[in-house]
C-alpha cells in the first residue's frame, strides 16, 4: 500500500515536470512523424500492399515498437541526470520508499510514449489508417510492457555504467541491433529465415510481431498471446531486478 | 596559392585532432556497420535480390548517402564547439586566410566520411560485395561532393542558429526527411511516383541514385553524369556561400 502511494507520488512529480516542457515532447515527435509520412510510401511499394491503410497497419505498430525501444532504452540518461542534480538524493531524505522512487520514474515513461503513440495513430488515421479502438488499446498495453522492459534495462545499465559517454555508446550498441532485429523498418515476416530465428530471442521482436497482428485484426492469433506472456514476464523480472539494483547501489 | 596553403594547414591540424581520437572514429562506425549487417538481409528479401552481393550493391551506396547526409549536416555542432572554446578566435590572430580556415575544416569531414565509407566497403567485401575499384573511387567522388554540400549547409545553419538545442531540432527536422527522401533505406527506384517526383528536388537523392548506378556497374548512365553535375554545382555554391557568411559573421 505504502509502495503504491510512494510510486504514485513520484509518478505525479515526474509527470508534472514533463508537462511543463511541451517543447521537448514536441521535439520527440519529430522523428516518428517524419518516418510515418516519408517511410510508409516506400514500405507500401516494396511490400506490394494495395492501399496506404494497409501500409499503415503494417508500419504503425513497427513505429510503436521503435518508439518504445528507443524511448525506453535511453531513459537511463534522465536517471543519471537526476542523480547528478541531486533530485534522487533529496527524495531519499523523505520517508518515500526507495522502490517507489524508481517505479514512479519508470512508470512516467509509459504515458509519455503512450501519448506519442496516440499522436502517431491520429496522424496515420488522417492518412487512411483504420483500426478498431479495442485493438488499439491492446496494442498500447503491449507497448507499455515493452517500455517498462526497456526502461528497466536502461536503468540497470545506467547504474552499472554511470558515465554518459560510455553509456551512450553501450546503449546505441545494444539498441540499434535490437531494433533492426525486431523488424522496425521492414517487418520480420518477410526477412530471411536466419534473421527470424535470431529474432526469436529478441523480446522486442515479439512485441513488434504481436502489435502488428493486433493492428491487422488478429487479436486471437497465437503470436499475440505469446508476445503478451513473454513481455509481461520479462517486464516483471526486469522491474524487480532494476529496483533491487537501485536500492542497493543508489538509494 | 595562399588560400590553398592555408586550407591545407587547417586541414592538417583538424585531421591531426581527428587521428588522436581513434575511439570516436570507431564509435562513428558502429551504427553504419550494424545497419550493413542487419538491414541488408531485410532489403535482400524485399528487393528480391538473388545474392547478398546484389543486396550490398543496392544498399552500400544508400549507406554512403546516409553517412554523407548525417555526418555533413551535423558538422555545425563541431564548428559551434570550436567557436565556443575559442579555437577559431585563436586562429584569427594568425595571418591565416579566413576562407582557408573554413575550407580546411570542411575538407576534414570529406576525409572522415571517405574513411568510414572505405571501412564499410571492406566489411561488405568480406560478406560478398564485388565492385571494381574505379567504380568505388567514382562513388567516393560523388560522396565527397555530398559531404561538402551537407557541411556547408550545416555551417550556415550553425552561424544563424547558435543555440545548441534549437540547432539540434532544426538539423533533425531537415536531415531525416532529406535522408528518407533520398531513399537511404529502401531505394527510390521502387518508391511511389509522387515520392520520386519530390525527390527530384533533393540533391542527396541524386547522389544516392548516382552512386547506386555506379555500384551496379552503370558508370556511363545518364543519372551518374546528371548527379555529378548537380552535386558539383551545388557544392561550389554551398562552399562559396558558407565561406562568405563565415568571413562576414564569425572571422
Amino acid at each position: 500500500m505504502k509502495l503504491a502511494r510512494d510510486t504514485w507520488l513520484t509518478f505525479q512529480y515526474e509527470a508534472g515536470q514533463l508537462v511543463h516542457s511541451p517543447a521537448e515532447i514536441a521535439a520527440t515527435l519529430l522523428a516518428p512523424v517524419t518516418f510515418l509520412l516519408f517511410f510508409t510510401p516506400f514500405l507500401k511499394s516494396v511490400l506490394h500492399v494495395p492501399t496506404y491503410g494497409d501500409a499503415f497497419r503494417i508500419y504503425v505498430p513497427l513505429l510503436f515498437c521503435s518508439m518504445g525501444l528507443f524511448g525506453g532504452l535511453f531513459a537511463g540518461f534522465a536517471l543519471l541526470a537526476a542523480i547528478r542534480q541531486g533530485v534522487v538524493a533529496r527524495s531519499r531524505v523523505t520517508p518515500a520508499s526507495r522502490v517507489g522512487l524508481l517505479l514512479g520514474r519508470e512508470l512516467m515513461h509509459v504515458p509519455l510514449i503512450g501519448f506519442q503513440a496516440v499522436v502517431i495513430t491520429v496522424a496515420a488515421l488522417i492518412f487512411g489508417l483504420r483500426v478498431p479502438p479495442a485493438n488499439f488499446l491492446l496494442a498500447l498495453i503491449v507497448l507499455a510492457m515493452l517500455v517498462l522492459l526497456g526502461v528497466s534495462i536502461s536503468y540497470a545499465l545506467a547504474i552499472c555504467v554511470p558515465n554518459e559517454t560510455a553509456l551512450a555508446q553501450l546503449t546505441n550498441g545494444v539498441a540499434q541491433p535490437l531494433s533492426l532485429l525486431a523488424g522496425v523498418l521492414i517487418p520480420l515476416s518477410v526477412a530471411p529465415l536466419w534473421v527470424r530465428d535470431v529474432a526469436l530471442w529478441n523480446p522486442f521482436a515479439w512485441g513488434a510481431n504481436g502489435m502488428r497482428a493486433i493492428f491487422q485484426g488478429h487479436i486471437g492469433a497465437q503470436v499475440v498471446w505469446e508476445a503478451s506472456i513473454i513481455l509481461a514476464g520479462l517486464a516483471v523480472v526486469a522491474v524487480v531486478l532494476s529496483s533491487r539494483l537501485f536500492t542497493r547501489e543508489i538509494a | 596559392m595562399k588560400l590553398a596553403r592555408d586550407t591545407w594547414l587547417t586541414f592538417q591540424y583538424e585531421a591531426g585532432q581527428l587521428v588522436h581520437s581513434p575511439v570516436n572514429i570507431a564509435v562513428s562506425l558502429l551504427q553504419p556497420i550494424t545497419y550493413l549487417l542487419l538491414f541488408t538481409p531485410f532489403l535482400k528479401s524485399v528487393m528480391g535480390a538473388p545474392t547478398y552481393g546484389d543486396a550490398f550493391r543496392i544498399y552500400v551506396p544508400s549507406l554512403f548517402a546516409a553517412m554523407g547526409i548525417y555526418s555533413g549536416l551535423f558538422a555545425g555542432f563541431a564548428l559551434i564547439a570550436a567557436i565556443r572554446r575559442g579555437v577559431i578566435a585563436r586562429f584569427r590572430v594568425t595571418p591565416l586566410s579566413r576562407v582557408g580556415l573554413l575550407l580546411g575544416r570542411e575538407l576534414m569531414f570529406v576525409l572522415l566520411v571517405g574513411f568510414q565509407a572505405v571501412v564499410i566497403t571492406v566489411v561488405a567485401l568480406i560478406f560478398g560485395l564485388r565492385v571494381p575499384p574505379a567504380n568505388l573511387l567514382l562513388a567516393l567522388v560523388l560522396l565527397s561532393m555530398m559531404v561538402l554540400i551537407g557541411v556547408s549547409i550545416s555551417y550556415v545553419l550553425a552561424i544563424f542558429v547558435p543555440s545548441q538545442t534549437a540547432l539540434v531540432n532544426l538539423t533533425n527536422g531537415v536531415t531525416t526527411p532529406l535522408a528518407l527522401l533520398a531513399g537511404v533505406l529502401i531505394p527510390l527506384s521502387v518508391a511511389p511516383l509522387w515520392v520520386r517526383d519530390v525527390a527530384r528536388w533533393n540533391p542527396f537523392a541524386w547522389g544516392a541514385n548516382g552512386m547506386r548506378a555506379i555500384f551496379q556497374g552503370h558508370i556511363g548512365f545518364q543519372v551518374v553524369w546528371e548527379a555529378s553535375i548537380i552535386l558539383a554545382g551545388l557544392a561550389v555554391v554551398a562552399v562559396v556561400s558558407s565561406s562568405r557568411l563565415f568571413t562576414g559573421e564569425i572571422a
